[in-house]
């Protein structure tokens, strides 16, 4: 089948991809001033203890060996010791992963029918006070960005209310109760951005749908309205799932804000973490998953074109 | 032989805090700790879980590279000292039972508790102390704490439970060195597990080690002090949302909160909590490199000092919780303190004199760096540009992140912003930052300073000690090259239902005597 000889080309390239970006994340993190050794001992670091702590480290040796030592380890399936907490990366990063993931996909599951449904809504009645409504509130969310309105709902349903948790930090053995509350706050946050981006996507695109000619034709041909709709929202969808592609690399690494505000340990709070402290081995493989997600999720998008577009075939 | 036990330390150190000390704190916005009903009530109530939320979250537990308030909490619960510094910086005996010098002061003998055990089962001897210190002044390790407990040469252990510390001089503050955080005893057999699954004395075992998400410590059930520690299981949470921590104390969710902001303490007056505040020997200098022009001139290193407002700039960035500094590193409240002269209230005038004697009549244009990821630090320096302008010095304020300011400007740019917490003895006080050649000096050499730096660390006798630091704080206000323009207050805040809490001005959590009221 060409679709499968498309799928293993895209693989292809996304092993390039990340070929390069963990050269650039080795490189970058190089050119930053300081070193793991200069976070671990601060202020109170003497010329002597930073020199004897890099050879225990081995940060003095060049930095090419380094990253050849570390390809070498990621090939054989060790992903290497955290320069920092002296424990293994992979379970620090598997089990990041799988908090953001638990994060983005209860985010993405309700945001996705939401915003369609709001989008096609707004389109429909298009300049009724529900359309205006809809754009409103859609907008105020979009205007603020996330950490604002993190720390506003934690001032008012958190602190004013006492309705919710303001943190997410649960402890992992309390009943399911207690843990899917504290999940509340930062899936709202999440939601505000992402249910306000698609929904005014998804309306933009339905209105233009409604307006081409084969809505028209579908229309004139005596399809009854529901119908009718089915038929403009499959072409309408197209953007919009470009759209929640892009969101679940968004949701994978840029989450890091909300799951600052709320001390949630995921992926995102490790990147940052990680590169604050230059502890290079974790920083290494958190990118290189965050970028592995954006690119299967894209992969993913052209796939769902495909399906929705007869026309596009790769 | 002068024994140095128990009761013989604590009276002498009593009648040194009568010299300021006590009185200071006892005058602290609020009570400076979270008290139980004292000695004539029942027994304190034993169970519990305490929760602490902290901002930060601690890089290591290893306590020979544990370098932040949130690392210094886990390796205290976990761990002992031989001696323990309390929050009027006090020595009380920990795992040393006694201690005594020769009358020289350089070789101190230390006589361990018995039966005291490790969370593996071990008991405690001599040579797991040998081991603690061997292991951080191997020149090898890297470790901060290699120069942090004086001139000790050679650690060797007499008997099972005797050890002697051999110095290369005499120094007077080793059992106060030896109760810092650095200071804890770990054993000798699990070298290779203290960075990951640690065993130490203390009153609390590490259950878990979550950097970023929480660190949960329980009970160790063989304490070797009788009935302690009181709680059941002891947290600290990582919530980096000021807001959050704000909600979680006043909601219940956490029982304790590591530090309050002033803009925060009064979203925090509720009945259920306690806001508690103590003066702390933290101060954030600005750093003249007196090796570089201008600084190299003592004369614009004394002009600067004139050119700040103190009292306004305690008011303005720490709501007056701040007490005003004499541009050395001892605070008022230390009994190591003397007032020193001219007092350099804010002078423009005068500071132009010094300026034009200086050579530098036109003025100066300065580079002043600072970062903004710690409070006070880049409003400081706003501050500092603003006051030092009508003198013609034109101040050009950089910021940059705290890891970038460790790295490049600290000690590396010839006038910056710093934030120090302070230290517990008055050698660690003053000797790093100002003798030539000390750890945390920039590059400031005066020979009278440096003599009477090391006569203050060899002299045991207070009174003549007290003489020399005095003699030191008044050449280092004037000559120095530091703007120290505040000492910063320490505050905390707890559920009103914790008790036997002391809040440290060290920032240092002790909760073997934690419990909760009721």
């Amino acid at each position: 089948m060409r679709s499968l000889g498309f799928i293993a080309r895209r693989v292809g390239a996304l092993a390039v991809v990340l070929a390069v970006v963990s050269v650039l994340t080795f490189a970058i993190v190089q050119l930053l001033p300081g070193d793991v050794a200069t976070e671990i001992l601060g202020t109170s670091a003497t010329p002597e203890d930073l020199a004897a702590l890099r050879v225990k480290l081995g940060l003095t040796r060049p930095t090419p060996v380094r990253y050849a030592e570390w390809v070498g380890g990621v090939v054989r399936g060790d992903w290497g010791v955290s320069l920092l907490y002296q424990t293994p990366v992979r379970p620090l990063v598997l089990e990041g992963l799988g908090r953001s993931a638990i994060l983005a996909g209860v985010a993405l599951v309700i945001s996705v029918p939401v915003s369609i449904g709001l989008g096609v809504v707004g389109a429909l009645r298009r300049d009724t006070w529900l359309d205006h409504a809809i754009s409103t509130v859609t907008l105020v969310a979009l205007s603020l960005p996330e950490f604002v309105w993190g720390t506003l709902l934690i001032l008012l349903l958190a602190y004013r209310f006492r309705l919710l948790p303001p943190s997410s930090f649960v402890d992992p053995r309390a009943p399911l109760a207690t843990v899917a509350s504290s999940l509340v706050l930062p899936v709202l946050t999440l939601l505000l951005a992402l249910l306000a981006q698609m929904t005014r996507m998804t309306r933009a695109s339905m209105i233009d749908a409604l307006r081409q000619p084969f809505t028209e034709a579908a229309r004139l041909r005596g399809l009854r309205p529901r119908r009718v709709v089915v038929h403009a929202l499959r072409n309408a969808l197209l953007p919009t799932v470009g759209i929640v592609a892009l969101n679940v690399g968004f949701l994978l690494g840029g989450i890091v804000v909300v799951e600052t505000v709320f001390a949630y340990p995921g992926l995102g709070r490790l990147l940052v973490d990680s590169v604050n402290h230059r502890d290079v081995p974790v920083l290494q493989m958190a990118t290189l998953v965050v970028a592995s997600a954006y690119g299967l999720a894209n992969l993913g998008a052209d796939v769902v074109y495909a399906y929705l577009d007869p026309r596009i075939r790769y | 032989m002068r024994e140095m036990d128990r009761k013989s330390t604590c009276l002498s150190r009593r009648r040194l805090l009568q010299y300021g000390a006590g009185a200071a704190l006892a005058a602290a916005l609020q009570p400076g700790a979270f008290t139980g009903p004292g000695p004539a009530s029942a027994a304190p109530r034993s169970g519990g879980v305490l929760k602490m939320a902290w901002a930060s979250s601690p890089l290591t537990i290893d306590p020979a590279y544990a370098v932040s308030g949130d690392e210094y909490m886990i390796t205290a619960a976990i761990y002992d000292n031989l001696t323990r510094v309390d929050e009027k910086f006090v020595v009380h005996p920990q795992l040393a039972a006694k201690w005594s010098s020769n009358d020289r002061g350089d070789v101190w003998t230390f006589n361990l508790q018995r039966g005291v055990k490790f969370h593996h089962g071990r008991e405690l001897n001599a040579r797991d102390v040998v081991f603690t210190f061997e292991r951080i002044l191997d020149p090898k390790s890297g470790s901060p704490a290699r120069t942090s407990f004086g001139p000790v040469g050679k650690v060797e252990a007499v008997d099972d439970y005797t050890v002697r510390f051999h110095l290369s001089i005499p120094y007077a503050d080793l059992p106060v060195a030896l109760g810092t955080t650095y200071g804890r005893i770990v054993p000798s057999d699990r070298a290779e597990l203290i960075k990951t699954a640690p065993s130490g004395t203390g009153p609390f075992r590490l259950a878990e080690f979550r950097p970023g998400a929480y660190t949960k410590l329980v009970r160790f059930q063989n304490y070797w002090e009788q009935g302690r520690p009181y709680l059941d299981e002891l947290w600290q949470i990582n919530m980096p949302a000021m807001a959050a921590q704000v909600a979680a104390l006043t909601g219940g969710s956490v029982q304790a909160m590591f530090e309050v902001p002033a803009s925060f303490i009064a979203s925090l007056q509720t009945p259920s909590v306690t806001v508690a505040s103590v003066k702390s020997p933290g101060f954030q200098p600005l750093t003249m490199n007196p090796t570089e022009k201008p600084f190299d001139n003592a004369r614009v290193r004394e002009a600067l000092k004139y050119l700040v407002d103190r009292e306004a700039l305690i008011k303005a960035v720490w709501q007056g919780n701040a007490t005003v500094g004499e541009d050395h590193s001892v605070p008022s409240f230390s009994p190591y303190y003397a007032a020193t002269t001219p007092s350099h209230a804010y002078d423009v005038a005068k500071a132009k004199a010094l300026l034009a004697d200086a050579g530098y009549s036109n003025g100066l244009n300065l580079e002043l760096w600072t970062s903004n990821e710690r409070v006070g630090m880049q409003e400081l320096a706003v501050a500092y540009q603003q006051m030092a302008a009508p003198a013609g010095v034109k101040v050009d304020v950089k910021t940059v992140p705290w890891s970038v300011h460790v790295a490049t400007v600290y000690k590396k740019k010839p006038f910056y912003a710093n934030n120090w917490f302070g230290r517990a003895s008055i050698d660690e006080t003053v000797y790093p930052y100002f003798r030539t050649g000390g750890g945390f000096n920039d590059g400031y050499s005066n020979k009278e300073v440096d003599t009477l730096l090391d006569g203050g660390r060899a002299t045991t006798e207070f009174k003549k000690r007290k003489e020399l630091y005095a003699r030191a704080e008044q050449m280092i206000h004037v000559d120095g090259p530091w703007v120290v323009a505040y000492f910063t207050m320490y505050v905390a805040a707890m559920r009103s239902n914790v008790k036997g809490v002391a809040v440290h001005p060290l920032r240092w959590w002790d909760f073997r005597e934690a419990y909760f009221e009721g």
